[in-house]
């Protein structure tokens, strides 16, 4: 069946390959969509797409996630012709603010795991800017706070890492 | 590897990648937060300069602050160690050499033998020693560590010393002994520099190349039959 799958075309010509997610749900995407991730771009060069590709590491609620965003941003990647798929800047911008800034802390974490696993770098970029961002202007203590980190320093050696860098911690 | 994805615990793994996104200050408030967050961040502010760096089997070195402020710190340690393999700042800083901040010495590190040297140039001197790091790799390494193997004298053209003077880097000690050193110029109307060849043995020195708009030069150690 996947077989079948996989030979299958659509009308842009690109051929067809499924993604298989650590709890097996089946996500069927162009080969044009699909090589936005480095990894799956070398399978397919490798030609060892032909069964589907099984992605043990990601949970199907983040892949629905991945494809979603490789599937918006196939047009800048890939821009052969197919012009009416390609989403405009503006509406790439707003689409991947919002697809950040909802997330929990969980889901951003396992968003960036997968991207560093499926090597999509604009992904990656943009997820980990996102947590970047959330440590900029923080306290230790927000810190911890926001990344729900227990604090396992005795107070004696917290002192002397604030001595360190005393310039950092005054504001 | 610490692979810690339980339930909203960020990944200690994927800092490197948020740390390369930030800017100095949350960079040392990231060290007070946990243990594990420490030992991958940066120990401070961490110079990046062509000749604030070394790498020495696997461990690059950097040189930390401004040399200025060390000098008004009365030294301290002020080299940080990244262990390339592990990917984890070292969380011991090292201590240069003795009396590395009187107040007219410049420092740079190289790697020259497979070892980290910090090189002092005291200009008013018109000299320049080259410090090798023997021992203590793995524990606390402090000024006892050191030893000064070279005192080359640098026939220095720009004297009395300017911030935008004339410096000396050492770039590589040769198969005979010899040591080339990159000499060069701050000053932006006449960036270049030489490579001057410094034998030890008779104190001759002679220039061997000059290159214009050029601030830094290193060592190729790949074949040069092979160029990636």
């Amino acid at each position: 069946m996947a077989a079948a799958a996989a030979e299958a075309t659509i009308d842009g010509g690109g051929k067809m390959i499924i993604l298989i997610s650590a709890d097996g749900k089946r996500f069927e995407v162009t080969e044009a969509v699909a090589s936005q991730s480095q990894l799956i771009s070398n399978m397919i060069e490798d030609d060892c797409t032909e069964n589907g590709v099984r992605l043990p590491n990601v949970d199907g609620d983040i892949l629905t996630m991945v494809v979603d965003y490789c599937n918006m941003h196939a047009g800048d990647a890939a821009a052969d012709g197919d012009t009416t798929k390609a989403s405009s800047t503006e509406e790439l911008k707003k689409f991947d603010a919002e697809l950040v800034q909802a997330l929990e802390n969980p889901v951003l974490f396992k968003l960036i795991l997968a991207a560093n696993f499926l090597n999509i770098k604009s992904l990656l970029d943009m997820t980990c800017q996102r947590v970047a961002d959330m440590m900029s202007g923080k306290t230790p203590e927000q810190m911890r706070e926001t990344f729900s980190i227990e604090n396992d320093f005795t107070p004696e050696e917290e002192a002397a890492i604030r001595q360190e860098n005393a310039w950092a911690f005054d504001d | 590897m610490v692979a810690t994805c339980n339930d909203g615990v960020l990944p200690v793994d994927l800092l490197h990648d948020i740390l390369l996104r930030l800017p100095a200050r949350p960079l040392c408030r990231l060290r007070a937060v946990c243990r594990p967050w420490r030992v991958q961040s940066p120990p401070g502010n961490v110079k990046t300069w062509h000749k604030y760096v070394a790498v020495v089997d696997g461990v690059a070195y950097f040189v930390l602050r401004d040399e200025f402020l060390l000098r008004e710190t009365g030294g301290g340690d002020w080299i940080t160690a990244f262990d390339v393999e592990a990917e984890q700042w070292r969380p011991e800083l090292v201590g240069g050499p003795p009396e590395t901040f009187h107040n007219r010495l410049r420092v740079s590190l190289a790697a020259l033998r497979g070892s980290l040297v910090v090189a002092q140039d005291d200009h008013r001197a018109g000299t320049l020693d080259l410090w090798f790091l023997l021992a203590g790799d793995g524990g606390k390494v402090g000024p006892q560590h050191w030893s000064k193997l070279y005192t080359v004298t640098m026939p220095y053209h720009g004297r009395p010393f300017r911030l935008d003077g004339e410096r000396a880097e050492p770039v590589v000690v040769l198969d005979d002994g010899r040591i080339v050193f990159w000499v060069w110029e701050r000053r932006v109307s006449s960036r270049g520099g030489v490579m001057r060849v410094y034998d030890p043995n008779t104190g001759g020195q002679t220039d061997v190349a000059a290159e214009a708009n050029c601030v830094h030069v290193g060592v190729y150690t790949g074949s040069l039959l092979r160029p990636r």
